[in-house]
């Protein structure tokens, strides 16, 4: 009796060890899966798209925001007349009948029809109550002022997996702040698969994407845009851009280029506008720079204001090669003062001699020549400088005039608006605060650069360009009774190693008013054709935007004229 | 009736009650979770709306509608500007 007693005991507990086995395995080691495996059968996992942040102008006006887009989808497993339902959506849809004749006899659950519908193509299409027929929601950008901007904005696309992501601008340099964080919420259903507790667990919701706010002002931007857009048609050139900035604090007022592209239907433009011009476009800057050459030469005391050109009254000569002056006119000890009104490269080349190669690359780093600005956008482009070894003395000659040298447009009006700000540079900015979730708001504090030139120098510098608007080539085109500090130019541009002489930059840089300066701007005409100088194109849209600035800021005349 | 079984009846009568009770609140749940759905949809189309109208508002109130009903209404840029400044104190005259 004892061994069937202790074979049936035996027994037994090897049963409950099987049990306990089995039961450890479930509930430890496959636990999270059972679980999950659990939930997944009576609740169903919602993924919670944050709506993208907002982009707000400096009035608080969203430039670019958020509003319902629909897919529209079938499930061809539910209709029954697939050659009816073609026929009814065809029109709505603006999509052919064979289309959409292909897409419902595919053997599929789900099958979308067309991407991009508004609420009012919505609506007609379940006027017509067909089954079957679907809309899934989603949140896609809009810019209530069309494409204004839009260069400076950049525009959302989507990325490998299908999410969206912004691409160029301050969509593409603020993507991670702008998209937020995706969530995850569970539906519980019941047996019938309707909702009965919604969100029971919620333990990852979706973060909104922060909103910006510009230092971009909306009537500034739509205006100059305007006239950007008239002159460059006027003039007959290829393109053209406007940058502003407050000389102050950094910040950037308006930043337009023309042509430019639709941030909405982006796909249909060629990718080339995406870019933004004023800070990827790398060029010579001509005569405009001269402005920064005789401010270090005057801050470094090698030449005066006053200081008389000894070698100005005809061609010079360098290495074979003859600097001539723009219009062919020789100014015999011309002073530094009348250089820069008559805009005299020979005049630039004493000057840039006095200075050396030395102190002119030290100047160069200092007003941020060949070095990012650091503007929050997407895609700043690092002209190099050459190095110390590779510069020849015709090198030093013709930078000292703004040939053979590139720059991109951001670092020419960044550098020159020091002049405008006591000699020093602040960092441009276009984001003025960030909106945290919150709705706390932080802001960007106005960041110093470096000094490029003393405060005294700035002054000179100043008066200097003044009397380059009152007497230069542009004076005509000067609003009457402001005092604006400016530098036209004409830059030839480089062609398989050769000036084009008849296709040039002209350009026109310069700020307002000169005592108490509200705003730095650089226009940049590409290749005019009515006239290829910088003072019979750039110049009148600078003082044409001037003009409506004045009126725009309250500033009144302070000369009469 | 003895104590036992008193308390047996009470426990049974308890056990029941609390059935009965979860039944209730179930199916109640149960029916709340339609209820629950349909404030929901009531709250996404409201959303929504507000959407469509802020849309309707930043769009009216852009630039560039103003500026294009501006022209169709016939303004157009002033041309010459008007200062109006106070007069100069008689020291600077």
């Amino acid at each position: 009796m004892t061994w069937r007693y202790r074979c049936v005991l035996l027994f037994i507990i090897f049963g409950f060890f099987l049990v306990i086995a089995r039961l450890f395995y479930w509930q430890i080691v496959k636990a999270e899966e059972l679980s999950d495996l659990g939930q997944s059968q009576y609740t169903h996992s919602l993924k919670l798209t944050p709506q993208r942040g907002i982009i707000k102008s400096s009035d608080g006006f969203p430039i670019a925001t958020n509003t319902l887009s629909y897919i529209v989808y079938a499930n061809p497993k539910v209709i029954a007349k697939k050659d009816h339902t073609a026929k009814l959506l065809s029109p709505l849809l603006e999509i052919d009948e064979a289309s959409i004749s292909a897409k419902l006899d595919k053997d599929l659950f789900w099958v979308s029809l067309k991407l991009n519908v508004d609420s009012k193509e919505k609506e007609s299409i379940e006027k017509l109550k067909i089954e079957g027929i679907g809309f899934e929601q989603e949140y896609v950008r809009f810019y209530p002022e069309a494409s204004l901007a839009a260069n400076l904005i950049g525009f959302v696309g989507k990325n490998d997996v299908g999410e969206n992501k912004g691409y160029f601008g301050l969509e593409g340099f603020y993507d991670r702040l702008l998209r937020g964080k995706e969530g995850i919420a569970l539906v519980v259903r019941d047996a019938l698969g309707r909702p009965i507790v919604s969100k029971i667990n919620n333990n990852s919701p979706e973060i909104p994407g922060r909103s910006l706010e510009l230092s971009i002002d909306r009537a500034i931007q739509f205006m100059v845009e305007r006239k950007l857009k008239e002159a460059v048609e006027k003039y007959q050139a290829s393109g053209g851009m406007v940058g502003i900035i407050e000389p102050k604090t950094g910040n950037i007022l308006s930043l337009a280029s023309y042509p430019s592209f639709d941030n909405r239907n982006f796909i249909e433009y060629d990718p080339v506008l995406y870019k933004n011009p004023f800070i990827t476009n790398v060029y010579e800057p001509g005569s405009t720079f001269k402005a920064l050459v005789m401010a270090s030469a005057i801050d470094s005391k090698v030449v005066k204001p006053e200081t008389k050109c000894p070698i100005c009254s005809k061609e010079v000569e360098i290495a074979n090669y003859a600097i001539r002056t723009w219009n062919n006119k020789y100014y015999e000890n011309t002073t530094m003062i009348a250089v820069i009104q008559h805009s005299d490269n020979t005049g630039m080349v004493y000057a840039g001699q006095k200075l050396g190669l030395d102190r002119m690359l030290e100047y160069f780093d200092k007003f941020g020549i060949g070095k990012l600005t650091g503007i929050d956008l997407q895609g700043e482009v690092l002209p190099q400088i050459r190095a110390k070894e590779d510069w020849y003395p015709i090198d030093l000659a013709t930078a000292s005039f703004g040939q053979g040298i590139n720059i991109t447009p951001i670092e020419l009006l960044v550098g020159f608006s020091s002049l405008a700000n006591e000699g020093k540079r602040m960092e441009p900015h276009i984001v003025r605060k960030i909106e945290n979730e919150d709705g706390s708001l932080v802001e960007i504090k106005p960041k110093l650069l470096s000094k490029p030139v003393s405060s005294s120098t700035a002054k000179v510098m100043t008066e200097i360009l003044v009397n380059a608007v009152n007497k230069g080539e542009s004076k005509f085109a000067k609003p009457k009774g402001y005092r604006v500090a400016g530098k036209t130019g004409t830059a030839q541009i480089p062609i398989d190693g050769h000036y084009d002489p008849n296709k040039t930059i002209a350009s026109f840089i310069g700020f307002a008013p000169a005592d108490d300066p509200k705003f730095a701007m650089l226009v940049i005409i590409d290749r005019p054709t009515t006239s290829i100088y910088g003072s019979e194109t750039a110049a009148p849209l600078f003082f044409n935007i001037a003009k409506d600035m004045f009126a725009y800021y309250g500033i009144l005349p302070t000369e009469s004229e | 009736m003895t104590k036992p079984v008193l308390i047996i009846l009470s426990l049974a009568t308890t056990i029941v009650a609390l059935s009965v009770i979860q039944v209730i609140v179930s199916t109640r749940l149960s029916t709340s979770g339609v209820e629950l759905a349909d404030i929901q949809n009531t709250t996404q189309a409201l959303k929504n709306s507000n959407v469509l109208l802020s849309e309707e508002l930043v769009q009216s109130s852009s630039l560039t509608q103003i500026a294009s009903g501006a022209a169709t209404l016939g303004f157009v840029d002033s041309k010459s500007e008007v200062y109006i400044s106070d007069s100069l104190p008689i020291a600077k005259r």
